[in-house]
């Protein structure tokens, strides 16, 4: 009984595909585990509550970081992963992960120097000299230079880190060997004192999570560092400021949901992997009102079918769709739109597809569209349809459609250019 | 001075060192000039704070001592300063336990309401409003696993205790050493040998993983304590059950065992008290869990030390104060724990006697 | 008669209960043995591999970098965490050490006897106190007076070697780490050493007492004599317990990959506080080495428990003499 409600929400999840999505269709107790991204961990906390009260499923999300997600991804000890770094060449992640968009955010250049009245301007260059350790103090001449109408106070800056593997360092890291290769010129890691030029700066503090590196400027006079703007408006109470960054278009601009949407709208084309869903952030971007240290959060997931992946499909459905938009601007986040939305939700609906008994079954008298049975065989292309086994069960329709004809199995076998995968298609009465 | 101490040690010999009340007066006076003086003096200086105050107060009191006493010779100065430095010493320690106490408290007392104690997590957000949500999940994952790990722990534990009482094999000495070595095992090396084996093997954190680290750190707190009231059987009784013709296996279970069985129990309060609030090994183990959930086995479980953590990361002033609260429970769960232990062994004393 | 004989061969034969008595309890106890044997094996098991890439580098070394990809430069060592784990201790147990036997002499000589039955309460509970709650408390109260105490120190007594530093940044330091620890493990020394000054014989106080001696001739010159073996024991126990800490250190200290031996300095950093930070994000060589590192804490842990172990047991059989 609960398998066949299951089959027909699972279909109605199929159909909904192609409309907007979002709804959440399965039903439910199911208990996903959750690891990665601590960037998105605050849009996590808002969303999961929600996305638990409405879907009957019990999500739970154990942070780490991003390292610590695509790990556990590879382990299978999570669900589901987040996370802003591609997995690398050393990870062996299952073959039918897909990565899927979830949500875009600015990291922010926060800072406290309770001398400093109004708001820093930086440039790529000097933001890498601070975080290298050639600039060390704040009334540095490269500084006061782009900053003609603020009173620079003389004491020394210290760096913040994270101590942590973290994406959000990752993505730092790979904005200032983007924006300012002449001074970053070690190569990008998610542990961040690995990828300082000259390791640590002397003085700086690392310290564990967004949470940790926030707390340590709140409560460290003339301090500096990057995270996600939530983490900082949490601490403006204690003097924590943004600063605002210059982007190609010779711009300074705030981090700002808006600024991050605005960097988000004008992603070219080629920084999507359309292979894999990855997309690249674009540090360059020339937009004027665009902030440039603008992360993506990818969720991680298997394409797989099964029960548990149905579950994530739609959790990860209801964030694109719902919640994002709802929680992003009170936390400081982007929510996707446009093109890139419809990106991630092409992503998402791939979830939980491999092998789903829902795509690969109909009722007598009945077509079954030849689009379902390329999800189900993991395939993209135009495909061809051949009977192979039980030719009363069910035939071919217009040669891309399967017709159910009587109560039963049938094979069939799926082709797009060499590659053939063999279906088993149930009709039913 | 010297007139009024061989008085009083004439009429209570037992008690020579007690202070009479004059005396007892003088002292707390000079203790509290001394702090005033230091304080005013810290408020003149660059010095600031307790720890400022402490920084002139002692050397102070040291000076005051020596002057006060010196005139009896150096015997009685070195005896009011050495009074004066112990004294000093406890008072240092005990400001940081009391810090401890007083900022879980004062962070931590507007999340508690009969809502945080029963409800859990799974449809409210960390940095929701207060009174919403609650960490019952918490409270029942950390009492799973403990009862979990107390299984585990306690026979063995037991066991080995009675191994080295009353068998006294040629393993004794081995089995005593190991139960030394283990109590040292660091908590995140016990958490990294549980992840590598049974979570990885298993493609899943669980309850039952958590439960185990903790059985780790827990055998040998167990085994010591089990060892020691096994100590204080008398020889005699299981003489006695020797003559009467009783084989060692019922004098273990009938005479032995049933003798300290709340020295035991308290063997087990104080081995649960000990893993209650381990950390490190149940963020590779156990993971979290948002609902409230008694079965060890069915992936992730929440507890209350993870917990504290998770609000703790989430940075929301509500979720902050949601991380005291919730190690304001763990506190409270193991002083009662430990209060029932103290009954128990305080009961044992009593019929003993 | 024949019931002599009957209970003679009892006594000489064991009864079939007996024998499964045996092997019931000397399995259990074993089962600890196998227990600890494992973990040891499998933790040496995993990093052999490691020893044997790194070699005594692991040791020596100051880099922590790669994941173990073929053409990837990679390289583990652990110097900085090895040395900021003994730094952290020992400046943990210089500060507890003379802190706590006083305690232990205030609770059990000075404490009036309904004071001292709290205060034996209230060290059991502070030494139960979990380490995450230490380890808030000292990010959020303790690092800032903290910091605070480090700057005076290195202003006024700044000529002194241990209080030098390259550069005024005090956040984060071992000094800091090692107050935190210091409080952790205060409640263990004291709880140790007050349990081995409580088993001076009485008749030698009272000795001290009749020839008319002031409480601290007793004390200096009969209880502390007495205890001495037992409080070092308990001081190791305690170094033990802050070699093995993971949660304070990893809220409290700023965790740099780099040897600092100036204790007011930024930046220390412990082999537990390391694995914490590295286990989740590492590939699976790195856990490998993250599991040498394990192995190599254990190891510390386990002699310096030891040393405690026989030296509480030295001063204890001197006790009982």
């Amino acid at each position: 009984m609960r398998l066949s409600q299951k089959s027909v929400a699972a279909l109605f999840a199929a159909v909904t595909i192609a409309g907007t999505g979002g709804t959440i269709v399965s039903a439910k107790d199911q208990n996903l585990t959750g690891a990665g991204s601590t960037f998105i961990k605050n849009l996590f906390d808002a969303c999961i509550p929600e996305y638990n009260d409405v879907s009957g499923d019990t999500v739970s999300y154990g942070g780490g970081g991003s390292g610590a997600g695509r790990t556990a991804f590879i382990n299978g000890t999570a669900d589901f992963a987040a996370t802003e770094a591609v997995f690398g060449s050393a990870e062996k992640p299952p073959a039918d992960f897909t990565y899927v968009p979830l949500i875009a955010g600015p990291v922010a250049i926060a800072y406290k120097n309770s001398n400093l009245t109004g708001t820093l301007q930086l440039s790529p260059v000097t933001i890498a000299k601070i975080f290298a350790g050639q600039i060390n103090t704040w009334n540095h001449p490269e500084i006061a230079a782009e900053n003609p109408s603020i009173t620079l106070p003389s004491n020394n800056i210290v760096v913040v880190y994270r101590a942590d593997s973290s994406g959000t360092s990752t993505v730092f890291a790979q904005y200032l060997t983007a924006t300012a290769a002449s001074v970053w010129t070690k190569a990008p890691s998610g542990t961040f004192a690995n990828a300082m030029p000259a390791g640590a700066p002397p003085g700086s503090i690392a310290a564990p999570g967004s949470d940790g590196v926030a707390n340590k400027v709140a409560s460290t006079e003339g301090s500096i560092t990057y995270v996600e703007l939530s983490f900082q408006k949490e601490n403006l109470g204690d003097g924590v400021k943004a600063a605002s960054v210059k982007n190609a278009a010779g711009a300074y601009v705030a981090p700002s949901p808006i600024s991050a949407a605005a960097a988000v709208a004008a992603l070219p084309a080629g920084n999507v992997d359309q292979n894999t869903g990855w997309i690249r952030p674009d540090f360059a971007t020339a937009v004027p009102n665009a902030y440039p240290i603008t992360a993506l959060a990818m969720g991680i997931a298997r394409k797989t079918y099964s029960a548990k992946n149905d579950s994530v499909r739609d959790f990860f459905n209801y964030i694109l769709n719902t919640c994002a938009k709802a929680q992003a601007p009170t936390l400081g986040y982007a929510a996707l739109t446009g093109n890139t939305l419809k990106f991630a939700q092409g992503r998402a609906a791939g979830i939980s597809q491999l092998g789903n008994p829902a795509l690969t079954t109909v009722k007598r008298n009945q077509t079954l569209p030849g689009a379902s049975l390329l999800n189900a065989a993991g395939l993209s292309g135009v495909p061809t349809l051949r009977v192979t086994k039980g030719g009363n069960v069910c035939r071919v329709v217009n040669k891309t459609n399967i017709g159910g004809t009587r109560a039963g199995t049938c094979d069939v076998r799926v082709t797009v250019g060499t590659t053939n995968v063999t279906l088993k298609v149930t009709v039913t009465k | 001075m010297t007139a009024v101490t061989t008085q009083p040690s004439a009429v209570r010999p037992l008690q020579p060192w007690k202070l009479t009340t004059a005396q007892r007066f003088s002292r707390f006076a000079t203790v509290i000039a001394v702090v005033a003086v230091a304080a005013l003096l810290v408020l003149v200086s660059p010095l600031a704070g307790l720890a400022g105050i402490a920084l002139v107060a002692i050397p102070l009191q040291v000076a005051v001592s020596v002057a006060r006493s010196g005139r009896h010779g150096s015997v009685a100065a070195r005896n009011d300063v050495a009074t004066s430095l112990i004294g000093s010493a406890f008072l240092i320690l005990m400001a940081p336990w009391l810090s401890i106490l007083y900022t879980v408290v004062r962070r931590g007392y507007e999340a508690i309401s009969w809502n945080f104690l029963t409800d859990d997590m799974r449809v409210t957000a960390p940095d929701a409003e207060l009174g919403t949500g609650g960490i019952a999940h918490a409270i029942v994952g950390t009492g799973v696993m403990v009862l979990v790990a107390t299984a585990v722990s306690v026979p063995l534990g037991i066991l080995s205790g009675v191994y080295i009482t009353e068998i006294r094999g040629r393993f004794t000495k081995l089995v005593r050493f190991i139960v030394q070595a283990m109590s040292g095992v660091p908590s995140i090396v016990a958490g990294l040998f549980i992840y590598s084996t049974l979570v990885i093997y298993n493609k899943s954190y669980s309850g039952f993983a958590g439960a185990l680290a903790l059985a780790v750190l827990m055998i040998p707190t167990v085994a010591r304590t089990a060892e020691e009231v096994l100590k204080l059987v008398p020889e005699e009784l299981r003489f006695a059950g020797y003559a009467l013709g009783s084989t060692q296996a019922s004098n273990v279970f009938r005479i032995v065992l049933p003798t300290v069985r709340s020295g035991l129990v308290t063997s087990a309060i104080l081995g649960v008290a000990r893993v209650a609030g381990e950390t490190a090994p149940l963020l590779m183990t156990a993971q979290i869990f948002l609902a409230t959930k008694g079965n060890p086995f069915d992936g992730p479980l929440a507890s209350l030390p993870i917990v504290t953590f998770s609000f703790f990361q989430n940075g929301a002033d509500n979720a902050v104060t949601r991380a005291w609260g919730t190690s304001m429970v763990l506190l409270v769960l193991i002083s009662l724990l430990f209060a029932l232990a103290r009954a128990v062994s305080a009961d044992r004393r009593r019929s003993r006697r | 008669m024949a019931v002599a004989v009957e209970q003679r061969e009892v006594v000489t034969k064991k009864p079939r209960v007996d024998k499964v008595l045996h092997g019931v309890v000397t399995s259990g106890a074993l089962a600890s043995l196998v227990i600890l044997g494992s973990i040891a094996g499998f933790l040496l098991y995993r990093g052999f591999e490691i020893f044997s890439d790194m070699g005594f580098g692991f040791i020596t070394g100051s880099t922590w970098e790669g994941a173990g990809a073929e053409g990837e430069v990679t390289k583990y060592g652990i110097a900085p965490m090895l040395v900021g784990s003994l730094v952290l201790s020992l400046i943990a147990v210089a500060v507890a050490l003379p802190l706590s036997v006083g305690t232990a002499l205030f609770v059990e000589f000075y404490a009036p006897p309904g004071l001292r039955r709290v205060l034996v309460s209230v060290l059991d509970l502070a030494a139960a106190i979990p380490s995450v709650i230490y380890g808030l408390w000292g990010l959020f109260v303790l690092r800032p007076l903290a910091i605070g105490w480090a700057k005076s120190l290195n202003e006024y007594l700044g000529w002194f070697p241990l209080f030098r530093v390259d550069a005024t940044f005090f956040d984060g330091s071992p000094f800091i780490g090692g107050l935190v620890l210091a409080v952790m493990i205060s409640p263990i020394i004291t709880s140790v050493s007050r349990e081995v000054f409580s088993q001076t014989p009485p008749e030698l106080v009272d000795g001290a007492r009749a020839l008319g001696g002031e409480r601290w001739s007793a004390i200096r010159h009969i209880v502390l004599p007495f205890g001495r073996s037992g409080v070092i024991g308990g001081a190791m126990l305690g170094l033990g317990r802050a070699l093995g800490e993971t949660v304070a250190i990893y809220l409290v200290v700023s965790i740099v990959f780099k040897i600092n031996l100036q204790m007011l300095f930024t930046g220390s950093g412990n082999i537990a506080s390391m694995i914490a930070l590295k286990f989740g994000e590492a590939s699976p060589y790195e856990v490998k080495a993250l599991l040498a590192s394990g192995f190599v804490l254990f190891i510390v842990t386990l002699i310096v428990n030891l040393i405690a172990t026989a030296i509480v047991n030295g001063s204890v059989r001197k006790a009982s003499k």
